[in-house]
């Protein structure tokens, strides 16, 4: 019985962290229709940020701090690489370009600060809480609890009167437009703010698995998994998705077999896709034509 | 049309000067630099599958790992199980990758765009995993030595070299001949809508299988090639890096370009492999991703476009002079040079 409560706490520690980058690639899908696959490597620069590069700081101001870069270069990458080419040639090369975009990151973090892995020593301590032999490190509550009130918020800023101004969006811009839509800057605004969720799922993430500059590629994939999981279209459905994919990854690791982690993650995303591309928590699917 | 065929078969001598030349490469080339070429050419003949998928078939694939992965262990596993001939075991191995493309079509059927290329990618990933796991079909980790035979010699680079090169004119010749049939219009109405592939009675679900049969067959092939080339198949085969490398490739010169990737590729691929310089091998993958972005934002249809613009450019201007026309060659589709408006780019799903 604490065997399953331990492993579940692990599951929903990781995938929270995971909702928080699902939360990005949603927000993003929803306003563009575009899936940024730099997100993983905005992670990994924002860990770098925290852990080595802002080390000496208190961890207050050095999260105040990646964060906000985060959130600057989301929205500097989106004006000057992807909303150029996404104007002129619609979403996949824009896919295309964040994929090019995300090697860039990598590959410098990498030229910087070699591929060394780093330790990442947890902001909010060592200390472990032990109710009924299970164990619950100060980590996890730090996690759940930064995550929780982030994705809070999202959530609630997404059942706002304003957010029906995204979806006005995404479905027709030129008509938005014409209704006197801001569109651009509320594109802005979304790239701003799946750029700090990113980072900080990226500071958080960093203690539980390792730091080195490979890991963007991963931590983008299974942020898209997750979100694909519960239905991109929605960042409700996609942050539970991705919490549900932190739990089934930790039970078959825990139960199963560790080795095949990877399989049954993609395994999952092939079969949700071709059964149901919309997404297990969706109830509708949107036609774009 | 007599000048436009002239043109053509002029295009042909040229490019059959060109594989002449490349088949005496290795007369003149050192030991190592064959197997430079060899490992160049295996690569080149990935680029054109994935062009063949993705340029002509208009599917965004991240898949070209699965079948090129399949293709290596074909050629490991049978080749170490028989001892059969490489000349045998190339052809299964094709068999297989047709195989694999078409099941990965046949999944995908119900997918579009973004999610075709998740899944194909998300194949990638299991088929890695699974290769690690199942040791006693795969060799594990450490994957399986590969000694490949032909004629009952072993494997030479040379010889490598020369199947490459064969396989890679053989897809330039499909792909040449494709373009302009009826196969090749029906794929290219399809890449612009599917709808109304569907509207003119294309049966667009076949030819999508079959999009990916082919490029399948190339692809496993390519790495067949590799497997004997290399000499150890182990998971990383199925590595999504390289199906980005392929796709950097690909993109830099120009989706429908093959010609363009005949050259691009080769001055690409030897600056990464010929690691005689430290520090310029430290960058390079930085510096290609840079180049995909920069082509992405200049020019969007690859270095091949620039060529394609430009010669049409020439020959607009060279129209303006009477004896200027002797040089035009007419788009085979009359619609090719239509100005895009701002309707057909939103039909085209942009």
């Amino acid at each position: 019985m604490s065997e399953l409560v331990q492993l579940l706490v692990a599951g929903v520690t990781v995938g929270i962290i995971y909702a928080t980058i699902a939360v990005g690639y949603a927000t993003i899908y929803s306003a563009t229709g575009v899936i940024s696959f730099t997100l993983g490597a905005q992670a990994m620069v924002s860990g770098y940020l925290f852990y080595v590069v802002l080390a000496p700081w208190p961890p207050l101001p050095s999260a105040v701090a990646s964060v906000a870069l985060g959130a600057i270069t989301s929205l500097a990458l989106w004006i000057v690489v992807f909303e150029p080419i996404f104007r002129r040639e619609g979403a996949m090369p824009t896919v295309i370009a964040s994929f090019a975009v995300s090697v860039v990151m990598q590959e410098t973090v990498r030229i910087l600060a070699s591929a060394d892995v780093r330790a990442a020593p947890s902001p909010f301590g060592e200390s472990i809480l032990r109710i009924r032999g299970v164990a619950i490190t100060a980590h996890t509550l730090g996690t759940i609890a930064m995550a929780g009130i982030l994705l809070a918020a999202v959530g609630l800023a997404f059942r706002s009167r304003r957010a029906l101004l995204v979806k006005a969006i995404f479905q027709d811009r030129m008509m938005a437009q014409a209704l006197g839509v801001k569109d651009s800057m509320i594109i802005n605004l979304i790239f701003l703010v799946s750029g700090a969720a990113t980072a900080v799922a990226g500071v958080l993430l960093a203690p539980l698995s390792s730091l080195t500059p490979f890991t963007g590629v991963y931590i983008a994939l299974v942020g898209f998994v997750g979100a694909t999981l519960g239905g991109i279209t929605g960042v409700a459905a996609s942050a539970l998705g991705a919490i549900l994919l932190g739990v089934v990854q930790s039970l078959f690791a825990g139960y199963v077999s560790a080795s095949y982690t990877n399989a049954l993650v993609f395994g999952v995303l092939a079969v949700v896709l071709i059964l149901k591309p919309s997404g297990l928590l969706t109830t509708h699917e949107r036609a774009r034509v | 049309m007599a000048m436009e065929r002239t043109g053509t078969a002029r295009g042909h001598r040229l490019i059959l000067v060109i594989f002449a030349l490349l088949l005496l490469l290795p007369s003149v080339l050192s030991l190592g630099e064959v197997y430079l070429a060899a490992s160049i050419a295996i690569n080149v003949l990935l680029a054109l599958s994935l062009m063949t998928v993705m340029g002509y078939g208009g599917y965004f694939s991240l898949g070209q790992g699965v079948v090129f992965g399949i293709g290596a262990y074909t050629v490991a596993i049978l080749g170490d199980r028989t001892g059969w001939d490489l000349l045998i075991l190339l052809p299964v191995a094709a068999v297989g990758g047709a195989i694999a493309g078409a099941a990965m079509a046949v999944t995908c059927l119900r997918t579009t765009h973004l999610y075709l290329a998740m899944v194909t990618l998300a194949y990638s990933f299991v088929l890695g995993d699974v290769a690690t796991n199942w040791t006693s079909l795969s060799g594990g980790g450490q994957g399986i030595i590969v000694l490949s035979t032909l004629g009952g010699a072993p494997v030479a680079g040379k010889t490598l070299y020369f199947l490459a090169l064969v396989a890679i004119g053989v897809t330039l010749g499909v792909l040449l001949t494709v373009r302009h049939n009826r196969i090749g219009r029906a794929q290219g109405l399809t890449r612009a809508s599917e709808v109304a592939g569907r509207c003119v009675g294309i049966n667009t679900n076949r030819l999508m299988v079959n999009t990916f049969a082919a490029s399948g067959v190339v692809a496993a092939i390519a790495g067949g090639l590799y497997a004997s080339f290399i000499g150890l198949v182990d998971p990383s085969s199925f590595d999504f890096d390289r199906t980005v490398a392929t796709l950097t490739i690909v993109v830099i010169a120009g989706v429908r370009s093959p010609f363009t990737v005949m050259v691009i590729a080769p001055v690409l691929l030897y600056l990464q492999n010929s690691s005689g310089n430290e520090a310029l091998a430290n960058w390079i993958p930085l510096v290609y991703a840079c180049l995909v972005i920069v082509v992405l934002r200049v020019a969007p249809q690859g270095i091949g476009g620039i060529r394609l613009r430009l010669t049409r450019q020439l020959t607009a201007w060279s129209v303006r002079s009477p004896e200027g026309m002797q040089g035009v060659r007419h788009d085979r589709s009359p619609c090719r040079n239509r100005p895009e408006t701002k309707l057909r780019r939103r039909a085209r799903g942009a």
